[in-house]
């Protein structure tokens, strides 16, 4: 196929012509068709400096490889991505990049999802052609509190460089030195101004740039990673959680063009502790006589949990169930069912922070407060609406300590034991976002499916839909228990939902990239 | 019944026989001639058969030459070791002398219940830091015990002079 034969610009890649848009690059093309070409410093949402060279294809005709990430398209150029010529040259870089380059694999926490190894496995010799001693660089430098710099390791493909100069337009990194000393320094007084910093290291292709917080805690092998969403605020960045041992270890971003394009901010990144805490609740607790808590199967905690409700409403106190502004349609659903059959209404509360910004951070705090109104749920501002029955908390700030003890509840799910009010009687373990399945609907909109991983959080934590459901069997007999599946149709359907942005119909998350 | 069976006829114990005490005393006797011949049996635990090299015992971690740790807790030999018997927590380390190298174990635990001594450890370790030593006389009075430390593997190991030293001079 040729050019001339084709009423719209192609470009011939391997053979195969393929359209192209006008200003649109030889690797944007490929990769937008799934040809892959090896690419360090290029990335999609930036300008292309072209100094890693790793990218270089065989362009038909001309003895030299060009660079396919600042190559533009121009009607009949024809280039092998596949080819000896371009193998032989991304070998060759491949030489070069590793002179330098302290090969501490073992120690480095980018092992694994390296690129530098990546393509040295596909690439490389395995046998160094310099015989010249490595240049030797600074370690182990702090850039700002979260992120470390590892100058020995760096090749200088100045992504991070150009992240802070074109996405956050805050400029807190340049390159410095010259030549085999040439490495990434920071301009500022040593801390970020950005919010959005620790993007940088999941940009990084090596392990120069390491985040402080992630650092040696694990390697990437032994974690589960799961495609979900981040509860940090409304935006609901797609987020990869990353979890080993009962422990979240790591959160980081998902390609999502229409919510958080690449990124996510440094709050929303750490703010996973809360589901690692030392005072998880991981088993049902149940309040004895004298007051004292004992544990209990969940079989006996739901059975005192009735009882409690039971009781709860025979003396006709307010009947509402509070839940936090995190949790997912679902439980929402299921928590409006609930509190219908103990004569209230089910409410959410959730922060309101100050902190939005034009990029990603949004005020609103609760993750799902967009869904819980859709769904009808009244908000929850101050401790004089607080009075409920069911308490319902992920996290503190949501459900703050004046509201759990202003709410006179008896039953309570919780992700951590700390937060149960004196007044209940009864306390599930409730998963945090790491642990949970469920819907959530962003600020703009946007249904997305929140995805728990069985790494995290204590093992025996039972979904809030199914407890609070067999709760209600014993409330009213006549209750249609529902299961995850029955209750998603019904969401779907929803006054107030059914005309949101809904993923197709399907149990996987709502969006995956590659 | 075949024609093959053949029947036989036990002859019956005589009286001192059925007494034992004659076979006693020459069993004894047999026992009291060997004190006086040469030994053939070793004298375990007071003696120790020397092992052959490239006998697989008990996984140990070793130092190197300057009497440093070599371990950088990459955690390829946990990832290796199929019956799971490594448990390994990363740390920062803190000692200036080997700052260069960032990284070693916090906790480095080998459950010698579980190790079935196949050598994939050794094998795995980039580092060289991890070997199979001779040691096969493995006991304890709990299970604890039987669980190696990082303490415990770095005195079994010991120095390991020679091999490769990635870190001189780092």
């Amino acid at each position: 196929m040729s050019a001339s034969s084709s009423p719209e610009p192609v470009v011939t890649i391997n053979g195969t012509a393929y359209p192209y848009e006008p200003g649109d690059t030889v690797i944007r093309v490929a990769h937008r068709h799934g040809i892959d070409v090896p690419h360090y410093c290029y990335h999609p949402s930036m300008s292309p400096a072209g100094n890693c060279r790793i990218c270089m294809v065989e362009v038909v005709g001309s003895p030299r490889p060009q660079i396919a990430c600042k190559m533009a398209c121009f009607p009949g150029l024809s280039v092998n991505t596949d080819s000896d010529l371009a193998h032989e040259a991304r070998a060759d870089t491949m030489q070069m990049l590793l002179v330098n380059h302290p090969l501490d694999c073992p120690i480095c926490d980018q092992a694994g999802e390296c690129h530098l190894q990546d393509y040295s496995y596909q690439l490389g010799s395995g046998r160094a052609v310099t015989s010249t001693p490595k240049t030797k660089l600074p370690k182990n430098q702090p850039f700002g509190e979260q992120i470390v710099y590892d100058a020995e390791r760096c090749i200088k493909c100045t992504l991070c460089v150009r992240f802070c100069e074109e996405i956050t337009d805050t400029n807190e990194l340049s390159m410095g030195q010259r030549s085999d000393h040439e490495q990434v320094i920071m301009t500022s007084a040593g801390e970020f101004t950005t919010r959005y910093s620790m993007n940088i290291v999941d940009l990084c292709p090596v392990g120069a740039l390491t985040s402080r917080d992630f650092r040696f805690r694990s390697r990437l092998w032994f974690m589960d990673f799961v495609p979900s969403v981040c509860t940090g605020c409304a935006r609901g960045c797609n987020v990869t959680v990353g979890a080993r041992m009962g422990k979240v270890l790591r959160l980081e971003p998902r390609e999502n063009q229409d919510v958080n394009q690449w990124w996510m901010c440094d709050a929303g990144r750490l703010g996973y502790k809360h589901a690692n805490s030392a005072t998880r609740l991981g088993v049902p607790a149940v309040r004895d006589a004298s007051g004292a808590w004992r544990e209990a199967t969940f079989e006996q905690a739901i059975q005192a949990a009735s009882a409690a409700l039971a009781e709860h409403r025979h003396e006709e106190r307010p009947g509402h169930v509070l839940l936090d502004g995190g949790a997912t349609l679902e439980e929402m659903w299921v928590a409006r069912q609930l509190a219908a059959a103990l004569g209230g209404e089910a409410r959410f509360a959730a922060h309101v922070g100050d902190d939005g910004d034009e990029f990603l951070v949004v005020n609103e705090k609760g993750a799902n407060a967009r869904g819980a109104e859709a769904l009808g749920l009244a908000r929850v501002k101050n401790a004089a609406d607080a009075g409920a029955a069911v308490l319902v908390i992920e996290r503190d700030e949501h459900v703050p300590a004046d509201l759990r003890a202003a709410s006179g509840a008896v039953v309570a799910f919780v992700t951590d034991a700390s937060h149960v009010p004196d007044s209940v009687r009864v306390a599930f373990p409730f998963g945090s976002f790491a642990e949970r399945d469920g819907w959530l609907v962003n600020v703009g909109g946007r249904v997305q499916r929140l995805l728990g991983t069985g790494e995290a959080g204590p093992s025996a934590v039972q979904p809030f839909q199914a407890v609070a459901q067999e709760i209600l069997l014993d409330l009213d007999a006549g209750h249609d228990v529902l299961d995850d599946a029955a209750l998603e149709t019904r969401l779907r359907a929803a006054p107030g939902l059914a005309d949101l942005v809904w993923p197709p119909a399907s149990r996987e998350p709502a969006e995956v990239s590659s | 019944m075949s024609a093959k069976v053949k029947t036989v006829h036990r002859t019956p114990s005589t009286f001192l026989e059925r007494l034992y005490v004659p076979s006693v005393l020459k069993g004894l006797g047999i026992t009291f001639r060997r004190m006086f011949q040469r030994k053939v049996t070793m004298q375990f635990p007071e003696e120790r058969w020397e092992v052959r090299e490239g006998y697989r015992g008990a996984p140990v971690l070793v130092k190197d030459d300057e009497g440093r740790p070599k371990c950088v807790a990459c955690s390829l030999c946990e990832y290796v070791c199929p019956p799971k018997a490594i448990y390994i927590v990363p740390e920062e380390v803190d000692d200036a002398s080997r700052a260069h190298i960032e990284r070693g174990p916090a906790v480095f635990n080998i459950n010698m219940l579980r190790c079935i001594f196949c050598g994939l450890c050794e094998e795995a370790c980039p580092e060289e830091a991890i070997f199979m030593s001779k040691e096969y006389a493995l006991w304890g009075a709990s299970r604890a015990e039987l669980i190696h430390d990082k303490e415990t593997l770095y005195e079994l190991g010991g120095i390991r002079a020679g091999g490769i030293k990635k870190w001189k001079g780092k």
